[in-house]
């Protein structure tokens, strides 16, 4: 059941109206144990709501999101995270005046309720626990600055410890690349390979195509919050609605890292 | 990964948590031996022994008042209808049944906590201003309520507490000092342990904080009901204290006015910070109210705009300042968590001046 | 029926002096972000002012609405750019602005005291005490006076955004500072008069309300309240909205007589307050700030 290749997290028919705006429109979609899902699409296509309805950060107008069988749309964020939900966003949002460490230790409390997080609940034991996620990520030695004095590719970086920290079954990551030079985002497509070999399935959203045609068993496309096309990356990229969508879009286009 | 994040650390035996050092508990325990002993050791004559019980009362009010203000962020410009509540119910219950003083306090307080919950699960969804207002809003329409509800508060007449039956102003000292010490560890546990962590986070982006799973809602009612428990606690020490109470003193916007000035002149956010801004609020309000009664709200006005202009964490700003010119230094990683504003982060990113002189 | 009638008229009358004086507020919020916590105190200092010029120079009260408007104006724009200004923006600032605000009303509530004593005031002039009659009773003439006012008030503020260039930038810096910057609008300036244009309002509304009400230093946290219910009910998108949500409140308040007794009607506002503001959390404003 839980093997890979077994269903992790399903959407149904999902809808998510703003007004008479249809941001998110009868959307199917489900992602695998072990599985890295690419969400591409124009901006403005629903993606970002997409991952909102997922997260449980808003209601969805219609249809569900399960995970695991257990129903984790339309509840309050935290409880999805309970669940093993975690989400990054496109602008980081750092706790400003909390340390890189205690950033990450905010997750790692408060990420799980009934799992206790290994070793406990204890300070020191919590301490070691995100030390270990910082130097995984490679945050280890800026552990007590503040997350003002990281560069974007750190905040970034950070961004993915916390929500690491929660310990997800299902990891959401919001434009974690868009930013970077060449450099980071090639490192930081190493450590998101990483995270999956750990045992974590993950769904992306990305402009750069390159880092999520690399990285991606699977790709899905929206376009004016309906889904356009789902496949492997090399034949969504020769999908004619798909390339259709984008040269509609020039401005928003493809960009190439 | 998983598995590298996986591993089973033994506890073996008891050890101090981790959000009270051995230093400071030392420290506690000492401030409050002396304190104790104070009044027995030193001769200082009933006018200056019953002031210092009343700020004991005011620095638990103070720092409780902070849990929400500074700890979650949540400006209470309200926090008088729960000194009220708490007081009247203690001095009713003194009146009507036969039950000990401190039942009555137990009961005040928590009725006041039952009394925040009820409005604050609704109204602590909104954040900054909007919540601020919406205090003004409760405390106002308690006043008078209260002020009107003859049956309970007395009205305008007020209440007369049973003096034999309660506590003597001589004794209040020590049950002041027991409250603040209470509060003073409360403070440190909400700050320090991991709770205090979850609470900067929901002080900083609510948002970013439910989406590493603390739950908000949860944790700002928690520290409300506490907040207003202490509250509820101090107006029925406050009853006793006075011996006589009054709707239009207890649950007056001044009063809520004193509550967010001490925590702000102390300094907002500190853990102890708010206990020093009751001592100033005390002091100045028993030397001007001898001779310059007419001042004092002004001077308070302009304490708070000179604090919020020029030293955001107030008096405690301005000892770390005075501390860092003295050369000690924070352990790095620990001030930026109780610094409350943009001025104080920066300062603890800048290089000290000069080391010690 | 008569009565329903009458209070129905004394509500609508009401609601012109409480549009007018939730307009100032409205403003700065929506343009600068920043609740304005000293309101209440700069209508109460109003209050005052028209009482000074009534009692000292015999200056008619309602001839007096120059003098007031030019004085708070020029007291709101060194208001920021003497303290508002140095805040920062964002969430921490608006906190910090709010403390800071409270200071300056705590600092009015003070020099009130000392130049006038505690005691109530009230301004009353010659006709303070005559009446007209609408729709079958009377009103005082005062009311009737100071609905007039405030609807020219609102009408010439409509006016000022939507048909001016002054308007035009002060909505663009409510929406969008940076793209004002870039069009070549100098938002501090914008910022100035607004906040200007708000204490103006205030002074106007403290004018109003020293001709209907008794006043002391203490006077103006229930306007204050009162004002943040308007807003909050009618939201900032029109002087409709203010005026809309200005009757609710008003009505409201009249009518409780019949719920509750007449000592609490103010409370009725202040739980009106709690319950709009949690029934409508996040965008209470609504998206569009003042267009």
């Amino acid at each position: 059941m839980t093997g890979p290749g077994s269903r992790l997290l399903v959407g149904e028919g999902v809808c998510r109206y703003f007004g008479g705006l249809k941001a998110v429109d009868e959307v199917d979609f489900h992602l695998d144990e072990g599985e890295i899902l690419g969400l591409i699409g124009p901006n403005g296509a629903g993606k970002t709501t997409l991952f909102a309805v997922a997260a449980g950060s808003i209601p969805a107008t219609r249809g569900a999101v399960r995970l695991g069988g257990t129903p984790v749309s339309g509840r309050a964020a935290h409880r999805s995270v309970h669940l093993g939900i975690a989400r990054t966003h496109q602008i980081v949002r750092p706790f400003a005046h909390l340390t890189v460490l205690e950033n990450v230790l905010v997750g790692w409390y408060y990420g799980r309720r009934r799992r206790r997080p290994p070793g406990g609940h204890g300070g020191r034991a919590a301490r070691e626990w995100a030390m270990e996620i910082l130097e995984f990520i490679g945050l280890a030695d800026r552990a007590q600055q503040l997350p003002a004095t990281l560069t974007l590719a750190g905040r970034k970086r950070l961004e993915v410890a916390r929500a690491l920290a929660t310990g997800p079954r299902v990891l959401l990551l919001d434009e974690v690349v868009a930013g970077l030079n060449a450099v980071e985002s090639h490192r930081l497509v190493a450590l998101i390979r990483q995270i999956r070999a750990g045992g974590v399935a993950i769904i992306m959203i990305e402009h750069v195509m390159q880092a999520v045609m690399n990285v991606s068993d699977r790709v899905m496309v929206l376009d004016h919050g309906r889904k356009i096309a789902e496949g492997k990356p090399a034949e969504v990229a020769n999908d004619p609605a798909v390339i259709e969508a984008y040269l509609g879009h020039e401005d928003d286009g493809p960009r190439h890292a | 990964m998983r598995a590298r994040l996986v591993r089973s650390g033994p506890r073996i035996g008891w050890r101090l948590p981790a959000w009270a050092p051995a230093r400071t508990l030392v420290l506690f325990v000492g401030a409050l031996a002396v304190l104790y002993a104070l009044p027995l050791v030193v001769p200082m004559g009933d006018y200056a022994h019953d002031l210092i019980g009343l700020t004991f009362m005011y620095m638990a009010a103070a720092l409780a008042w902070n849990w929400l203000g500074g700890y979650v962020g949540q400006i209470s410009f309200g926090h008088a209808a729960m000194f009220g509540v708490g007081g009247f119910v203690a001095a009713r219950i003194a009146l009507s049944t036969g039950l000990p003083f401190w039942a009555g306090w137990l009961a005040g307080g928590l009725t006041a906590g039952l009394y925040g919950l009820l409005w604050g699960h609704p109204t602590l969804r909104l954040r900054g201003p909007y919540f601020s207002i919406a205090t003004i809003g409760v405390g106002e329409a308690t006043r008078l309520v209260a002020t009107y509800w003859d049956p309970f508060t007395g009205g305008s007449s007020g209440l007369s507490l049973p003096l034999g039956q309660g506590p003597t102003k001589f004794a209040l000292y020590w049950y002041g000092l027991y409250l603040l010490a209470a509060v003073v560890a409360l403070s440190w546990w909400l700050r320090r342990s991991r709770i205090g962590l979850g609470l900067l986070a929901i002080k900083e982006d609510v948002e970013a904080a439910a989406d590493v799973g603390v739950n908000a809602t949860l944790y700002q009612d928690l520290v409300l009901v506490l907040s207003a428990t202490v509250i509820g606690v101090c107006g029925g020490f406050y009853a006793w204290y006075q011996a006589f109470i009054d709707p239009q003193d207890l649950f007056s916007f001044d009063r809520s006015i004193g509550f967010v000035l001490m925590g702000v002149v102390g300094g907002i956010g500190t853990i102890l910070g708010p206990a020093l801004g009751a001592i100033v609020f005390v002091v100045v309000q028993e030397l001007l109210l001898a001779s310059y009664a007419q001042f004092y709200l002004g001077i308070y006005g302009l304490l708070l705009v000179l604090i919020i202009l020029f030293e955001p964490l107030g008096l405690s700003g301005l000892l770390l300042r005075l501390a860092r010119r003295l050369g000690w230094r924070p352990a790095a990683g620990r001030a930026p968590a109780i610094a409350a504003g943009p001025a104080s982060s920066a300062s603890t990113t800048e290089p000290g001046p000069g080391g010690a002189t | 029926m008569s009565e329903v009638l009458a209070l129905a008229v004394s509500a609508v009358l009401l609601a012109g002096f409480y549009a007018a004086m939730a307009y100032g507020l409205g403003l700065i919020y929506g343009v600068l972000r920043v609740v304005n916590l000293a309101h209440g105190g700069l209508i109460m200092a109003a209050a005052y002012l028209t009482w000074v010029l009534f009692t000292r120079l015999h200056i008619d009260p309602y001839l007096a609405i120059p003098v007031v408007l030019v004085v708070f104006f020029a007291a709101g724009v060194g208001l920021y750019r003497g303290l508002v200004r140095l805040l920062p923006r964002g969430a921490e600032g608006g906190v910090q602005s709010l403390l800071l605000l409270f200071g300056v009303w705590l600092i009015l509530r003070n020099l009130a005291y000392l130049l006038f004593s505690g005691n109530d005031q009230a301004v009353r002039t010659s006709y303070s005490t005559a009446s007209v009659r609408i729709l079958g009773n009377s009103f005082a003439v005062t009311r009737v006076v100071v609905f007039g006012v405030a609807v020219i008030a609102m009408l010439a503020l409509h006016l000022l955004l939507r048909h001016t260039l002054l308007g035009k930038a002060i909505r663009a810096a409510g929406q969008n500072p940076r793209s004002c910057t870039l069009v070549g609008i100098d938002v501090d300036r914008i910022y100035a008069l607004t906040f200007g244009i708000g204490v103006a309002l205030a002074g106007l509304a403290g004018l109003l309300a020293s001709t209907l009400f008794a006043f002391n230093p203490s006077y103006g946290a229930g306007e204050l309240l009162r004002s943040f219910v308007v807003i909050v009910l009618g939201g900032l998108g029109s002087v409709v909205g203010i005026a809309a949500g200005a009757l609710v409140l008003a009505f409201a308040e009249v009518f409780s007589i019949y719920l509750v007794p007449s000592y609490l009607t103010a409370a009725v506002g202040f739980v009106l307050l709690v319950v709009v503001l949690v029934a409508r959390p996040a965008g209470l404003f609504g998206q569009r700030v003042l267009g």
